[in-house]
């Protein structure tokens, strides 16, 4: 072995090998560079005696450092030895594109300084490695970091912008946060009031479930690393030790965090969990009423002896002023038995009961109590099950991911698939292929997928269950039971993907109202999908000058963003500004080089093209369409083109084409997603008065109906069921069949459906308000995809016919 | 590139042994680092009473007197002797200053009965452990922790002393010196 010129021993055994670990390496980097390590904690931290003993040798050396670092200084003689040294201690003026103001804080590797984001004019928190200290290791582990933090979205916990490396340095940037840690306010302002306490406690517990949903376990909660914000708010930060499931599978089970704050099972070698992270809350909220610790000790032995004999303080013996609800709230998440220790959501509604208050939507409540009851247990098996097969499986998550973002979806499956066979109970992997498989096209398969992912999570109802869940119930068109599991899913923590799910279903169930408060939070992400969501839900609800704000502010946040014209056409078109709506669809059918993307755009062009009766023009655009072919996805986009063909025909009155346009979707796979399909074709059908067609293709559906029993399937049975009835001259019945399936789902296309029956009685009195109605909802009808926008010019006319009259 | 004559192990063999160019290159070398030195360690009340520069030229001066008694056996030796003679000095002020208290500032006992302030400071047994771990080092190992572990001088001072090519090469030489303490300290 060579042996490095730096080495005074010569020839001899480097017995320095045996600190080669590398966190006693960074130990003794830190120790090198004078900086500040809480060595107790580093003792608890060690992985074996052993190690143990090291620590204490190097707490030693380091003491007698400190004794002649500060010696002659405690008598009024200072001076700074290392000024000539960190010349990166000289604060920076810029980061990649921030501007520094100040340094705020000092780490033992990191500066933390108050920067500003000039694009959006905001101040954030920038935490930076410091160049001397970087190692390849540190930057990983800081980036690290930031993403964990970056993967949680909740009021509670301190929100990352960004993690990246900038002009030599590794760092993150996160909001900027005005206020105290809890360690500090207790130390000012001594013991908190329970009530007080009880607020922080619930905040917290909002935090941690949130965090606990992504698969993260913080491992550090503790008074120093919660902030009261000036106006109140409380947030968790510093997820410096916090590690994903995934990370943590792959280690040796280690002591992290502050001793007093750790759980007993800890102390026996199990990992880190939710319920680890709970007991911590625990013994936060008894150190803030009290400013003591349930168990105390002055080394590991002494802290794992107490808690063996379970020789620990009692909050009421400390404080017998305490009520008794709030002292049972804490002792219950003070249990040595985890499973006595409950969930987040209980510890909850313990405290806001003792705060007197009714807990929050009871409902949802309970259900996130049972969620993150499954999920403790759940987490707790996962922990010990997966580890380095996962790792492997991430592996080709990654690729798939990359192979997704250029376009190769079908290359992306094939990793999955590997990542599959690999890790066959990874939740993700099952997630992305029910996605890619879908964006292909292939709802079978994305059916299959979701079936066989959603036997495997049985009743479990960890977040990604639920979501695979709720990824089932799409593909069977059940969009308000994926609603009710993404809500459940969101209810463990905010989550972008999750909102936009939302705010999506809530549009496809023609309530677009009711999806406005997840869209307006989504609005506040700073991102332009949410950006577009939210301006896309307010034009679907009829808020046209509102949605054109958004559509405003997306330009200014996002000029030139591919993602643009999406939202700005469809909102241009639903606020009467035609040809501007045209124009967008134009750009997103012509300029972009995914074909997806231009193929898509074709087809919204020849929507808009339609909508404005420039039926020609809209053949033209989809017969060009038809030469695209990207991918299996062409199936989906195909049966599309042929119904907006079919309609394109009705218009200009050849129904003889149009019924030819709709044969070949009888062809399409009879699966629910492709309900709508046949529905619009049957509409069609009916409307150019093919009627064997139009039973042909309204008898599909209401086999899809008795088989996948949905609102919508349901809704979707009856109204094809009116239409039929009208035809054959059986008013009555039609009304009454359309007026049940207009209970079920508040579609437009019911308000037409009976319009028109009312108007084929000639009774415009009756059909004027469902008229209205469908005018009305312009941007809800715009909104849709799938069905021609022109059922609304036909209510128009209709509309105005009626008033004539 | 500096000759090994020019080191500073070589300059004070020279100056030793009478080269006055050598001690005037010795003193030019080091001086400015000593005097920063000083005058962070100096106590403040002392500063508008004693030049730095003249306690500096003083300990330099002795140390090369006392030569006769010191061999330096590796090239952060002189040195590491050096800023300790100059600390020792500073302590001496500092004992002296403190026997006249200024207003407003605390002195501290320093002429502790029996035990050392370090001892005063620091555990027996730990403190124990540590310098009997120190003692079976390497004569140059022992040199680098004197350098950082009690004088704290900065590792582009190391570096000087110990010719290292630069700071953070004295720092991996401190830290592998400090590895090997360690390993002493847990057999």
């Amino acid at each position: 072995m060579s042996r490095s010129l730096d080495d005074p021993a010569g020839g001899e055994p480097d017995e320095s090998e045996d600190l080669d670990d590398p966190r006693l390496a960074a130990l003794v980097e830190a120790l090198a560079r004078g900086e500040t390590v809480d060595w107790r904690q580093a003792e608890f931290s060690a992985g074996s005696e052993a190690e143990r003993e090291q620590v204490r040798a190097l707490a030693a050396i380091s003491e007698v450092a400190t004794f002649h670092r500060t010696w002659l200084a405690e008598g009024g003689i200072t001076g700074n030895l290392d000024e000539d040294e960190e010349p990166d201690d000289e604060i920076p003026t810029h980061w990649g594109e921030l501007e520094i103001i100040e340094r705020v804080g000092r780490g033992s590797f990191g500066d933390v300084y108050k920067a500003r984001e000039p694009r959006l004019d905001r101040i954030v928190a920038l935490k930076l490695i410091r160049a001397s200290a970087k190692t390849p290791e540190r930057e990983a582990e800081t980036l690290r970091e930031g993403r964990l933090l970056a993967k949680v979205r909740h009021p509670n916990v301190a929100t990352v912008h960004g993690a990246a490396g900038a002009d030599g340095r590794v760092g993150f940037w996160m909001e900027f946060l005005e206020g105290k840690n809890l360690a500090e306010i207790l130390q000012e302002k001594g013991l908190f009031d329970p009530r007080e306490a009880a607020e922080i406690g619930i905040a917290l517990c909002r935090a941690l479930a949130a965090v606990h949903a992504q698969g993260i376990v913080h491992r550090d909660v503790k008074a120093q690393n919660v902030v009261r914000e000036n106006d109140g708010r409380i947030v968790l930060t510093d997820f410096g030790v916090g590690r994903d499931a995934t990370v943590l599978h792959t280690e040796e089970p280690s002591l992290s965090g502050t001793p007093l704050y750790l759980a007993p099972e800890l102390f026996e070698g199990k990992l880190p969990s939710p319920a680890s992270d709970l007991y911590a809350l625990g013994v936060l909220l008894f150190h803030l009423v009290t400013g003591e610790f349930p168990i105390t000790g002055n080394s590991f032995d002494e802290l794992k002896a107490a808690h063996q004999g379970r020789k620990r303080r009692w909050l009421k013996e400390l404080r017998k002023d305490l009520p008794g609800s709030f002292v049972a709230a804490l002792e219950r998440v003070l249990d040595r038995d985890l499973e006595k220790r409950g969930d987040e959501a209980g510890m909850e509604k313990e405290l806001r009961r003792f705060l007197g208050e009714r807990p929050l939507r009871r409902k949802r409540m309970r259900q996130a109590f049972i969620v993150a009851g499954a999920v403790f247990i759940f987490a707790v098996g996962m922990y010990v099950a997966r580890e380095l097969r996962r790792r492997e499986a991430l592996e080709h998550l990654d690729k798939a991911a990359v192979l997704h973002k250029e376009g190769h979806l079908q290359a992306a499956i094939n990793e999955l698939n590997e990542a599959k066979k690999i890790d066959p109970k990874n939740a993700t992997v099952y997630l992305k292929l029910i996605s890619y498989q879908s964006g292909l096209g292939r709802y079978s398969a994305a059916l299959t997928i979701a079936k066989e992912a959603d036997s495997l999570c049985g009743e479990f109802s960890l977040p990604s269950c639920l979501e695979v869940k709720g990824r089932l119930a799409i593909q069977l068109m059940d969009y308000k039971g994926a609603l009710d599991n993404f809500e459940k899913v969101e209810k463990l923590g905010k989550d972008e993907r999750i909102l936009q799910e939302i705010v999506g279903l809530y549009r496809n169930l023609a309530q677009p109202d009711q999806g406005l408060p997840a869209a307006r939070e989504l609005g506040n992400i700073d991102d332009p999908v949410g950006a577009g969501e939210l301006a896309l839900t307010l034009s679907a609800a009829g808020r046209y000058p509102d949605a054109k704000v958004e559509v405003g502010k997306f330009r200014r946040r996002f000029p030139a963003h591919k993602y643009l014209p999406w939202v700005a056409g469809p909102v241009a078109i639903a606020a009467g500004d035609e040809a501007t709506g045209e124009n967008e669809f134009r750009s997103l059918a012509t300029q972009h080089n995914d074909s997806e993307d231009e193929s898509n755009g074709q087809l919204l062009w020849a929507q808009a093209l339609m909508f404005r009766f420039k039926v020609d023009e809209a053949k033209e655009v989809l017969v060009k369409s038809s030469s695209l072919d990207f991918q299996e996805g062409f199936d989906r986009n195909e049966a599309i083109r042929k119904i907006l063909f079919a309609k394109c025909f009705a218009i200009a009155g050849d129904f003889r084409q149009a019924s030819l346009a709709l044969q070949p979707i009888l062809e399409q796979e009879k699966i629910p997603t492709n309900l709508k399909l046949f529905r619009n074709a049957a509409l069609i059908a009916y409307s150019v008065n093919d009627i064997p067609l139009a039973v042909r293709f309204s008898k599909i559906v209401s086999q899809l109906a008795g088989k996948y029993t949905t609102s919508l399937s349901r809704s979707f049975d009856l109204q094809l069921k009116g239409e039929l009835a009208w035809r054959r001259g059986n008013f009555e019945e039609a009304i009454k069949v359309i007026t049940e399936a207009r209970k079920e789902r508040d579609d437009p296309q019911n308000s037409l459906s009976l319009a028109r029956v009312y108007l084929g009685q000639k009774r415009c009195d009756l059909a004027l308000p469902y008229l209205n109605d469908v005018v009305s909802r312009r941007g809800l009808i715009v909104d849709d995809f799938y069905t021609p926008w022109t059922i609304w010019n036909e209510a128009v006319a209709s509309e105005a016919s009626c008033r004539k009259k | 590139m500096s000759s090994p004559m020019d080191s500073t192990r070589g300059l004070f063999l020279r100056a030793r042994d009478g080269d006055m160019e050598a001690r005037e290159k010795l003193w030019k070398k080091l001086r400015e680092r000593l005097c920063r030195y000083a005058h962070g360690k100096l106590p403040r009340r002392l500063r508008s009473l004693v030049e730095t520069e003249d306690v500096v030229q003083n300990v330099l001066a002795r140390t090369i007197r006392r030569a006769d008694v010191f061999d330096p056996k590796h090239s952060g030796a002189f040195g590491v002797n050096l800023f300790t003679a100059l600390k020792h000095e500073l302590i001496d002020q500092y004992r002296h200053a403190s026997r006249q208290p200024v207003e407003g500032e605390t002195a501290t006992s320093l002429a502790a009965q029996g035990l050392s302030p370090m001892e005063e400071a620091i555990e027996k047994e730990k403190l124990d452990r540590v310098i009997t771990a120190r003692s079976r080092l390497s004569d140059e190992d022992q040199a680098l922790l004197n350098a950082r572990l009690d004088l704290d001088l900065p590792y582009g001072d190391v570096a000087l002393l110990f010719a290292k090519p630069s700071p953070d090469a004295a720092r991996v030489a401190y830290e592998r010196a400090i590895k090997r303490l360690v390993a002493k300290m847990v057999r």
